[in-house]
């Protein structure tokens, strides 16, 4: 019967009932769905679905411990078919079929080699009626699967190596054995020396008509060649996904110091000018109105980059064949003008400029500079080169290249810092004493490490246009001269002054000084450490004043 | 006038329900935005130079004349820990952490941030919390009845109270150096900051300030000024190198003062407060007389049937009365009837002669017997 006491059991007992399938499903509700990082070496297999059915989700598949799993035992032809000595690195077959073919093939010799080691009495992978152990909906995390850079010292080890032969006769060295050009009229492969290219100009992050993508063109050429090596026991490059592709791994590749250059006919410089060159997408502007060119100095650029794709991102070609004066659908409608100085690309002028400017030993002055609006900047630092313009159109390549090393020449000053009884050794700031003693800047000291910091560096060295540019960077708002005025001429002792954005004096100081630490990363002294810089003063001296 | 109740009471509620929800936003608070007095002064908090060295605790503590810390200030293991604003810590800088393994830190000083339309001031029901002119929130304690209304309303979560206090507790909070400022002096931790992190002046000033150096340095700062327009634009103003709910700062405030929030429905108040009464009023009048000519009817019908019943029963009275006087009559007339027959019966006796007294009746005469 229904009673009061009845009533609030049942009332208890469905309040209990309801409370632990909550927390049962909050702690079990998210196993469906794991989130992992893909390690390098997970292939996706993921087929395309056959008719409007419920699809199974992609397969993870682990290349590299499949691999690990079967050294030994086994080598690359237990899942890949050969085909002129080379694996076709796709899985059991020489192309892809249907999806039910594909399918099939998976399914049966997958589950197939998983059945016989497991008969064999090893722990192998799932079998048939365990379909979601493949099927695993995962929430990637991302990859941590990281692009190789092909740097200089890498090929340079490629070139250099006796085992690797040319594939063309003609060829004196061995580039033939990985360099090739594609005639699209008699559609072959054919070898022309001198015209070696970065193999993803044509060969793009996806596969285009029957030009294969980077990764597959990559792991054909390279994996095959590795293989071939190492099943002929010769120390050859990695043959597994990691080797190339994991952070880790890739720090373990050996890197050669001054690697000699390339030898591929460039220059040494180059005179940069848009209307020098015949070009159809000119400006329609007359010769005269054009900016002055640019001398360009090839050869250190070259031996300041890791490889000729920093700069020649899509092409050997010259910058304006795609990028002309007003833009077009080649270059993405980027302007010659943007192309060059766009602050923010990586792979303009200006824009990598901009990014050694972060660097340790430059950021410490650099990001006490402010960002210069585009009406402030100088043109005159790069182009230079003054002439009378219709007569620069009508040099010749080799003549510009000449005018461009006078120009260069002439800009080569070295880079020298002033005599040291110019540099003041010792300053005492002692003009703000109050609560702390006098600083004892160790002024000469600091400028000679800056400076060694900077000393190798090129670059450094043609813009930093006199000896006194470096004083610039903490004698600031003032022409560059070995007598700067001093702080307290701007910046006033009392804080706070918003009339004109300046920091008081105390405020430039320790602006000044902790900013470049905090950026060159020195550690000593830290920012807090007030007695690391300048001393406490005792109580009494500070109520004298 | 031939209006029904029901007419009536659905006109009423028309008439208050378009009056309950018309529109009234915050056109109390004057103007539509307030950009704050002209004039006023604001702080720019520059994030980047901050360098966590707690000068500006340090002397918000002397300025004020507040109990000392348990820890120094130049105990800087206290950064370890997210602290908030205390009854004896009007400010406080906190440390977080950037980047991907977070190699970066920042430091952050947080305190009352002296909102424009403040919603401490607006929560306050006795005026103790009041925007000065200055730009200053300033708070009265002598006016101040300790309901702590403030301490829910501000979105900052900055007043503090003084809990341990039995007598006069305060609400505890930044006041912007208000005496100090009055003077023309600065506020004892923009003083105090070695780094020039915080700088004190006209809040438009400061705002221009903050905008030019965002330009001037684009890859320092992000692009947005904390406090420009949060809850209706705070005096105190922040830039910052990492975006600011990294750095412990709200950013799902909106740009809408508390005052706004809250004015719509408070400006219903007057007219609820005004017509319901009224309305109830008269629902309740209508039913007590609607209740009084039930009452009146229904005492007039319970008349009614009792006089009807009266008269009913004395018309049976009447009735009974006549039935029994009559029978009385009857009976009387009966007796004198007999009496005078037996008188006639002895008085013909007495004539005849004692001859036979067997038999009063003569032949042929019956006793009358009724």
């Amino acid at each position: 019967m229904l009673n009061a006491s009845s009533f609030r059991n049942r009332g208890v007992f469905i309040l209990s009932v309801f409370l632990l399938v909550t927390l049962f499903s909050l702690v079990n509700g998210h196993s469906e769905a794991e989130t992992e990082k893909n390690p390098p070496g997970t292939i996706m297999i993921d087929l395309p679905a056959m008719d409007d059915e419920n699809q199974m989700p992609a397969v993870r598949f682990f290349h590299d411990r499949h691999e690990h799993a079967l050294k030994g035992r086994k080598d690359c032809s237990a899942c890949h078919l050969q085909k002129d000595n080379r694996f076709i690195f796709k899985f059991k077959r020489m192309e892809g079929g249907t999806v039910e073919t594909d399918m099939d093939i998976y399914h049966t010799n997958c589950i197939g080699c998983h059945k016989e080691i497991a008969d064999a009495g090893k722990p192998a992978g799932p079998v048939t009626g365990e379909c979601r152990l493949c099927h695993k909906r995962i929430i990637e995390a991302g990859s941590s699967w990281t692009k190789l850079s092909f740097s200089r010292s890498l090929h340079y080890r490629h070139e250099s190596s006796a085992l690797i032969k040319p594939a063309d006769g003609s060829d004196i060295a061995n580039c033939s054995a990985c360099h090739h050009k594609y005639n699209k009229d008699t559609r072959e492969l054919y070898y022309q020396k001198g015209e070696e290219e970065s193999c993803v100009y044509c060969h793009k992050s996806s596969s285009v008509d029957n030009v294969r993508s980077m990764r597959n063109a990559a792991h054909d050429s390279c994996v095959n060649c590795h293989q071939k090596m190492a099943s002929d026991n010769q120390k050859s490059g990695p043959v597994n996904c990691l080797g190339c592709h994991d952070a880790e791994e890739q720090k373990k590749i050996k890197v050669i110091d001054n690697v000699p250059r390339l030898k591929r006919n460039q220059p040494d410089t180059v005179l940069l000018s848009h209307w020098t060159a015949e070009s159809k997408e000119g400006a329609g502007l007359p010769v005269s109105a054009h900016v002055n060119p640019v001398p360009f100095n090839h050869a250190v650029h070259e031996a300041n980059t890791s490889n000729c794709k920093t700069c020649h991102h899509a092409s050997l070609d010259r910058c304006g064949t795609c990028h002309s004066s007003l833009g077009s659908d080649k270059g993405h409608f980027i302007t010659l003008e943007q192309s060059m100085h766009d602050g923010r690309s990586e792979k303009s002028c200006v824009g990598c400029h901009n990014r050694k400017k972060t660097l340790k030993n430059c950021a410490g002055c650099h990001a006490l500079i402010p960002a210069k609006r585009a009406e402030d900047l100088s043109c005159r630092a790069c182009h230079s080169v003054a002439g009378e313009p219709s007569k620069i159109k009508e040099l010749s390549k080799k003549e510009k290249a000449a005018l461009a090393g006078k120009a260069l020449d002439k800009k080569k000053r070295g880079h020298h810092l002033l005599a040291d009884e110019k540099i003041p050794d010792k300053i005492s700031i002692g003009i703000m004493k109050d609560q702390y003693e006098a600083v004892d800047f160790p002024h000469r000291q600091i400028v000679k490490k800056l400076f060694s910091g900077i000393k190798e560096s090129q670059m450094a060295g043609y813009f930093h246009e006199s000896e006194t540019t470096l004083c610039a960077a903490c004698h600031h708002n003032t022409a560059p001269t070995v007598t700067p005025p001093a702080c307290v001429q701007c910046h006033r002792k009392n804080t706070g002054n918003v009339q004109n954005e300046r920091p008081g004096l105390m405020g430039a100081y320790h602006g000044q000084c902790i900013t470049c630490h905090q950026k060159m990363d020195i550690k000593e002294p830290a920012a807090t450490d007030c007695a690391g810089c300048h001393k406490k003063r005792a109580a009494a001296a500070v109520d004298e004043g | 006038m031939g209006i029904t109740r029901r007419k009536f009471l659905g006109w009423m509620g028309a008439a208050t329900g378009a009056a309950t929800f018309a529109d009234r936003r915050g056109h109390a608070a004057s103007g539509k935005h307030f950009k704050g007095y002209p004039g006023s002064f604001g702080v720019l908090h520059d994030i980047t130079k901050c360098i966590g060295c707690r000068k500006c605790e340090e002397a918000c503590n002397q300025v004020n004349a507040l109990p000392g810390p348990e820890k120094r200030f130049d105990d800087l293991s206290v950064l370890n820990d997210t602290r908030r604003t205390g009854k004896s810590e009007f400010t406080v800088v906190n440390r977080f952490y950037s980047g991907s393994d977070r190699q970066k830190k920042w430091f952050v000083k947080m305190q009352c941030n002296h909102c424009l339309e403040p919603a401490c001031a607006s929560a306050c029901f006795v005026k103790a919390l009041q925007k000065n002119k200055s730009g200053a929130v300033v708070y009265d304690a002598s006016l101040c009845v300790g309901c702590r209304y403030c301490m829910v309303a501000c979105p900052f979560n900055i007043p503090a109270y003084e809990y341990d206090e039995p007598l006069t507790p305060r609400v505890m909070k930044c006041t912007m150096c208000h005496p100090l400022v009055e003077k023309g002096q600065l506020p004892g931790c923009v003083e105090a900051c070695p780094k020039e992190a915080l700088i004190f002046g006209p809040r438009e000033k400061l705002l221009k300030i903050a905008e030019r150096r965002i330009q001037k340095y684009p890859n320092r700062y992000i692009d947005h000024i904390y406090g420009e327009r949060e809850m209706g634009g705070t005096s105190w103003l922040y830039i910052s190198p990492v975006s600011y709910n990294k750095l412990g700062m709200r950013e799902d405030l909106g740009i809408t003062s508390a005052q706004q929030l809250t004015a719509g429905p408070l400006s219903a108040v007057p007219i609820i407060v005004g017509l319901w009464p009224l309305l109830l009023t008269g629902i309740y009048a209508i039913s007590r007389h609607k209740e009084k000519i039930a009452e009146e009817e229904r005492v007039s019908a319970v008349a009614r049937t009792a006089s009807a019943a009266d008269e009913e029963l004395k018309k049976k009275l009447s009735e009974l009365k006549q039935k029994m006087t009559k029978e009385k009559e009857d009976a009387v007339s009966r007796e004198v009837k007999k009496a005078l027959e037996e008188a006639r019966k002895e008085a013909e006796e007495k004539d005849d002669g004692p001859d036979d007294e067997s038999g009063d009746a003569s032949p042929g005469e019956k006793p009358e017997q009724e």
